[in-house]
């Protein structure tokens, strides 16, 4: 094997290590996503000198006028730049959103958002609203098996803002570069506090991780109490029963299903959960890279398929005449 | 140099190389790679966890039988959010001239899960009494609760200490849920 080919295979089999050992969390304290994989600085060096060896080993001896490794050449430019684009310009975000909540995600806020934008990533100017969500529970309502959702979607470019009915799944629904996907499922309760008086102090949706059976969230507003809730949904026409916990400190103050709407007193202040509404979390994600790595591979399916035919046609010409 | 190690040794160094970069961008990677090994202590590990929680709740109730005193606040082993909750019921009690006394009476350990190199669940039982008294007199001024729990509490290991990041309370006969926040 010639040292420029042994360079190459020397430089994939390092890549595909370091995913390896990244993915499985070896020595990491948990699995790396492969967003966190590609983006670290050893995976950007590791992929792009590959591909400048690749294009410089195809160019030096002259491959580039076959046609395979033609194709091979094209995978890797593409490839090394699918990847930087991806890294310096892909937005991808995480939004929690009840029914009827909206939010507008620009330049200034999607980092606060917690959101990954590359450096040089063009801002968007995005609207999200939700309006419904349409769930549908297995039997023993264990599990989400389809999750509908109706919301408005607003691009920086588009005209008016796009009305969306789907359903959750593997295909994203797709506007002006952004592709928007939806999964996870849960209750927001609407909290009243007041205070010793009966005068209003603060209200608010809290989105809670509950709505399964056994499932139990938790949440704290300025006090130092922390408030548990488990929610189990009612059926048609029927209140859904709800357990309330609350605990200051270590002190548990108090531990009973409350109703909706009932006003529960503790340590001299008054709660109640006045509304129950849904939540989903929408994942907004931009990144042209990827489509450009995707034409790569689909190019080095290419060079393999012609590749694996020269093989099976047997020795070229010049090879069988000893030229 | 034979064939087999001319064949072999450029694959062998690369996934050397790529360990030693996956290393270079984890923290502590050797102490995880231990770990996901499972070549460490538990036993050793697990008592460490045990003194702090035992450090954990010998401070808390002197944070509020004694009215807060900052000295031990940096070796309290706790996150900045537990140690705000706390202060905010000692200023409390503070401001009526009362302490909230905290007596434990006991505390058992049902489980200790390591979930991560650098995370512990810990399942306890504990028993509180816990009273209201004139920071003065020491005069009790509320009844004597007799508090029986248990607690939730998850650690992460913080250059060598463990830390407390999160206590979650139930009831004595409450069951548990799986864990959602973290």
């Amino acid at each position: 094997m010639k040292p420029s080919a042994r360079l190459c295979l020397f430089l994939f089999v390092f890549c595909a290590a370091y995913t390896l050992i990244e993915k499985s969390g070896l020595v990491g304290v948990k699995s790396a996503t492969f967003t966190e994989t590609f983006f670290s600085w050893p995976f950007l060096a590791g992929a792009t000198a590959l591909g400048v060896c690749v294009i410089t080993t195809c160019v030096m001896e002259g491959r580039s006028r076959e046609k395979s490794s033609r194709f091979l050449l094209v995978a890797a430019i593409l490839m090394v730049l699918g990847l930087w684009i991806s890294y310096l310009t892909r937005i991808d975000l995480d939004l929690v959103l009840t029914e009827g909540q909206s939010v507008v995600v620009t330049r200034d806020n999607v980092r606060s958002l917690g959101g990954y934008a590359g450096k040089w990533a063009r801002f968007p100017d995005l609207y999200i609203k939700l309006l419904a969500l349409k769930p549908q529970l297995s039997a023993d309502r264990k599990a989400l098996e389809k999750l509908g959702a109706d919301y408005i979607l607003l691009t920086k470019q588009d005209q008016a803002p796009r009305r969306v009915k789907r359903n959750s799944g593997l295909f994203p629904d797709v506007a002006q570069g952004f592709r928007v996907t939806f999964g996870d499922f849960g209750y927001s309760l609407l909290y009243d506090l007041k205070g010793p008086g009966g005068e209003h102090l603060d209200s608010a949706f809290v989105y809670l991780n509950v709505g399964f059976p056994g499932k139990e969230d938790y949440f704290r507003l300025m006090s130092p109490h922390t408030y548990y809730v488990r929610y189990t949904p009612g059926g048609a026409g029927q209140e859904g029963a709800l357990n309330l916990r609350v605990t200051r400190n270590k002190d548990l103050v108090l531990n009973r299903e409350v109703k909706l709407n009932e006003q529960v007193t503790f340590d001299g202040e008054n709660i109640s959960f006045v509304d129950v509404k849904q939540w989903t979390k929408f994942r907004i994600v931009r990144d042209y890279g990827q489509l450009l790595c995707l034409a790569g591979l689909l190019c080095i399916a290419a060079w393999a398929a012609l590749i694996s035919r020269d093989r099976k046609r047997g020795p070229s010409r010049e090879t069988a005449d000893g030229r | 140099m034979s064939r087999w190690h001319r064949r072999w040794l450029p694959f062998a160094v690369a996934v050397v190389a790529a360990v030693v970069a996956a290393a270079s961008v984890n923290e502590h990677a050797f102490y995880n790679l231990r770990f996901h090994l499972g070549l460490y202590s538990r036993d050793a590990r697990k008592a460490e966890i045990e003194q702090t929680l035992r450090q954990f709740n010998r401070d808390f109730a002197t944070f509020f039988n004694v009215g807060g005193p900052t000295s031990i606040l940096p070796t309290f082993p706790a996150d900045n959010l537990i140690k705000r909750r706390i202060f905010q019921e000692v200023r409390y009690w503070d401001g009526m001239n009362a302490v909230m006394v905290y007596d434990k009476d006991t505390f058992t350990i049902e489980k200790i899960e390591l979930t991560r190199p650098d995370r512990a669940v810990v399942i306890a039982r504990e028993v509180w009494y816990i009273s209201a008294q004139d920071a003065v007199t020491r005069k009790t001024i509320s009844t004597l609760k007799k508090s029986p729990e248990r607690v939730r509490y998850i650690l992460r290991l913080d250059h060598g200490k463990w830390r407390v990041m999160e206590f979650e309370i139930y009831g004595e006969k409450d069951a548990i849920p799986a864990e959602v926040k973290g």
